[in-house]
């Protein structure tokens, strides 16, 4: 019996097929600039347009598979199902860091990479909130002095403080 | 005789104090990077070739080098003392070095590591200094068809590079030339692919996304695999005795020799060799039965391999602009960075900065041995740097490096979410390293096939028809077959250490 062995090789083949519409779209509105109707600016996008939509279509195809064939990969597969806990971890860290470029922007550097550490140093390394305290502290110390102060690399001072 | 003289005023230059002082930093920092668990030569550069960028070219791509030496050699003592395989290529140094460390004969194995590495090192180098200036005066001859043709074996090369699936690493590569076509295009100026978004305009910085694929991702996962410190296993001295550098002696040589003439393949990387050059030490050996157990031949072959390995990918990287594994990729887009084109023109405009950087490596080697063997158990001790003190401190050195090449708060924005993606990449296995080749060699590739279309009339015949670029086009499709093997013996073999329970990377 032919079934479904993997959902994100679908997703991702339904993707690249999709990516392949949108690259095609592109390759077409370029090619009213371009002089030549096989050399220009939309040549690559439309081959990549080819490739996309072909090789999507085989992940597609290849997603799947006998069920002799999906036990012998899920056995073969080492990948280890993260934990809840650790999922829900990682989901924080990401928000935490697009957070920080928000923060970066609206505190400026100095009290985001503070703010951002400290959560980071809590939400990674388990410390308690003194602890993470400390750690931030002399992580964004060391950092202002070597790229702000020594190497002058100009960040934003924030907006909450113009 | 010429190359000679090159060589030396190569030698003047990096050995003044300024460039010399960046040659110990680069191999302390890198050594220093590549021995944290999980963090490898790739990342570590990723991580670094930003803050690099204050730099000098010359004193950069110096500090460079000795960051890709110093992570490699880094890695080599996390595998003998944690059995953590940082790399593929670690994976064969583990297998004796880890029951040396536990025999509390951790010390010699890293000597005679460091010594290999050393000796392979400086072979790798001065096959470097004779071969590359050859390749490199062959490839003049060169024109669009042959660009395009090499470009081609370029894409060849990123499938071996990748090892997995063939489809999708195909889709990874075509997702690097998309992304390296956003911005404006080349023959009509319009923009591509901003849909009116203006950062856009001005395509993604190659900095953001290898940081966002390499350092952001490696935290993440990191992160997930709850990573802690491990037990050390014991060391003693590092200075090998006089029986491990006979029984050594021989091992080293010929791993150097595999790893270097295999290594002038492109696409033949670290791993293979290192794999090629244990199995090889095995069936010359009169104990066969010694290897798995503790044989220090066991170490020495393999990282003499990987070592002369990942010099001889100077070579292509050099002559041909093509980088033969993933940290000379981050490597070749460092050069790009500081306006330098690898590539057979390279030698011709920027010969002082190729010799001077090729000089320097003699250097780094050298320093590498003379500070890092004294040094073993200050990178011991940094083994037990929790991580979750490292991940934080990686990800706002990400966040410095990725806003510093153009004072760009939306590269940061870019480079987390390359992270991301990054990781689910990772997690459901589609290969990151064609995405970053095809991104770095896209705007290349795109141009020489224009102008060779255009020099055809609208013809591709072009590109087969004359005998270069038809060579090459041959040479591709027989290295395809070649790494496809050599791949797939590789990955066995690594099955087969992970059916034995070791964590593999």
């Amino acid at each position: 019996m032919i079934r479904l062995r993997n959902l994100p090789d679908l997703i991702g083949a339904l993707l690249c097929i999709g990516l392949g519409f949108i690259v095609s779209g592109e390759a077409y509105r370029l090619q009213s600039y371009s002089g030549s109707t096989y050399v220009g600016d939309h040549t690559l996008p439309f081959i990549l347009a080819i490739v996309f939509i072909a090789l999507g279509a085989a992940l597609l195809f290849q997603s799947f598979r006998s069920r002799k064939a999906e036990g012998e990969a899920a056995a073969e597969d080492p990948e280890s199902a993260a934990g809840n806990s650790e999922r829900s971890r990682l989901i924080f860290c990401f928000v935490t860091l697009f957070l920080y470029v928000w923060l970066l922007d609206w505190l400026g550097y100095v009290l985001a990479t503070l703010l951002t550490s400290l959560v980071l140093f809590r939400l990674i390394g388990f410390y308690r909130w003194l602890t993470s305290l400390f750690f931030s502290i002399v992580l964004t110390g060391c950092l202002y002095a070597v790229f702000i102060v020594w190497l002058q690399i100009t960040f934003s001072s924030g907006s909450l403080f113009d | 005789m010429d190359t000679i003289q090159l060589l030396m005023d190569g030698f003047s230059s990096a050995l003044t104090l300024e460039n010399l002082l960046m040659a110990a930093v680069g191999a302390l920092v890198g050594t220093f990077v590549g021995v944290l668990p999980g963090l490898g030569p790739t990342s570590a550069i990723a991580i670094l070739l930003p803050l690099t960028g204050v730099l000098e070219p010359t004193q950069g791509i110096i500090m460079l080098a000795g960051i890709y030496y110093g992570a490699m050699y880094g890695g080599s003592t996390t595998a003998i003392l944690l059995n953590i395989p940082g790399e593929l290529s670690s994976v064969p140094t583990c297998l004796d070095g880890y029951p040396l460390a536990k025999k509390g004969k951790g010390g010699p194995a890293l000597g005679i590591s460091a010594l290999a590495s050393f000796g392979a090192g400086v072979l790798g180098v001065i096959g470097l200094v004779f071969f590359a200036p050859i390749l490199a005066d062959q490839a003049l001859k060169f024109g669009p068809p042959e660009y395009f043709a090499l470009m081609l074996l370029a894409l060849t090369l990123m499938v071996s590079l990748s090892g997995g699936s063939l489809i999708k690493s195909f889709l990874m590569g075509a997702f690097g030339y998309t992304l390296a076509l956003v911005g404006l295009g080349p023959s009509s100026g319009m923009p591509r692919f901003d849909y009116g978004v203006s950062q856009l305009m001005g395509g993604f910085d190659m900095i953001s996304i290898i940081i966002g694929l390499f350092a952001v991702t490696e935290v993440l996962k990191g992160i997930e695999e709850r990573r802690a410190g491990a037990v050390i296993a014991k060391t003693g001295s590092v200075y090998p005795g006089k029986e491990d550098l006979k029984k050594s002696a021989a091992p080293m040589l010929r791993g150097g020799l595999v790893g270097f003439f295999l290594g002038l393949l492109p696409g033949c990387s670290a791993a293979i060799t290192a794999f090629l050059a244990y199995d090889l030490e095995k069936k010359v050996s009169r104990q066969p039965e010694k290897f798995g157990n503790g044989a220090i031949e066991g170490v020495a072959a393999p990282e003499a391999a990987n070592n002369a390995t990942s010099s001889a990918g100077f070579i292509p990287l050099f002559s041909l602009g093509i980088p033969s594994s993933p940290p000379l990729a981050i490597l070749l887009a460092g050069l790009m960075i500081y306006g330098l084109t690898p590539g057979p023109v390279l030698f011709e405009q920027h010969a002082p900065f190729v010799w001077t950087v090729i000089a320097s490596m003699f250097v780094g080697n050298a320093m590498l041995l003379v500070l890092n063997l004294p040094m073993v158990w200050v990178w011991v001790k940094l083994t037990r740097v929790p991580y979750g003190i490292m991940a934080p401190i990686i990800l706002m050195f990400c966040t410095i490096g990725a806003y510093s090449v153009r004072n760009s708060m939306f590269d940061v924005l870019v480079a987390f979410l390359f992270g991301g993606l990054g990781y689910l990449f990772h997690k459901y296995k589609w290969p990151v390293v064609p995405l970053v080749l095809c991104f770095i060699l896209g705007p290349m590739l795109e141009e020489s096939f224009i102008h060779t279309m255009a020099m055809g009339a609208g013809d591709i015949s072009i590109v087969w028809s004359r005998p270069i670029s038809l060579v090459l086009l041959i040479a591709a499709a027989a290295l395809l077959v070649i790494s496809i093997l050599l791949n797939r013996r590789t990955n066995q073999r690594v099955k087969e250490e992970r059916e034995r329970g070791m964590d593999v990377a």
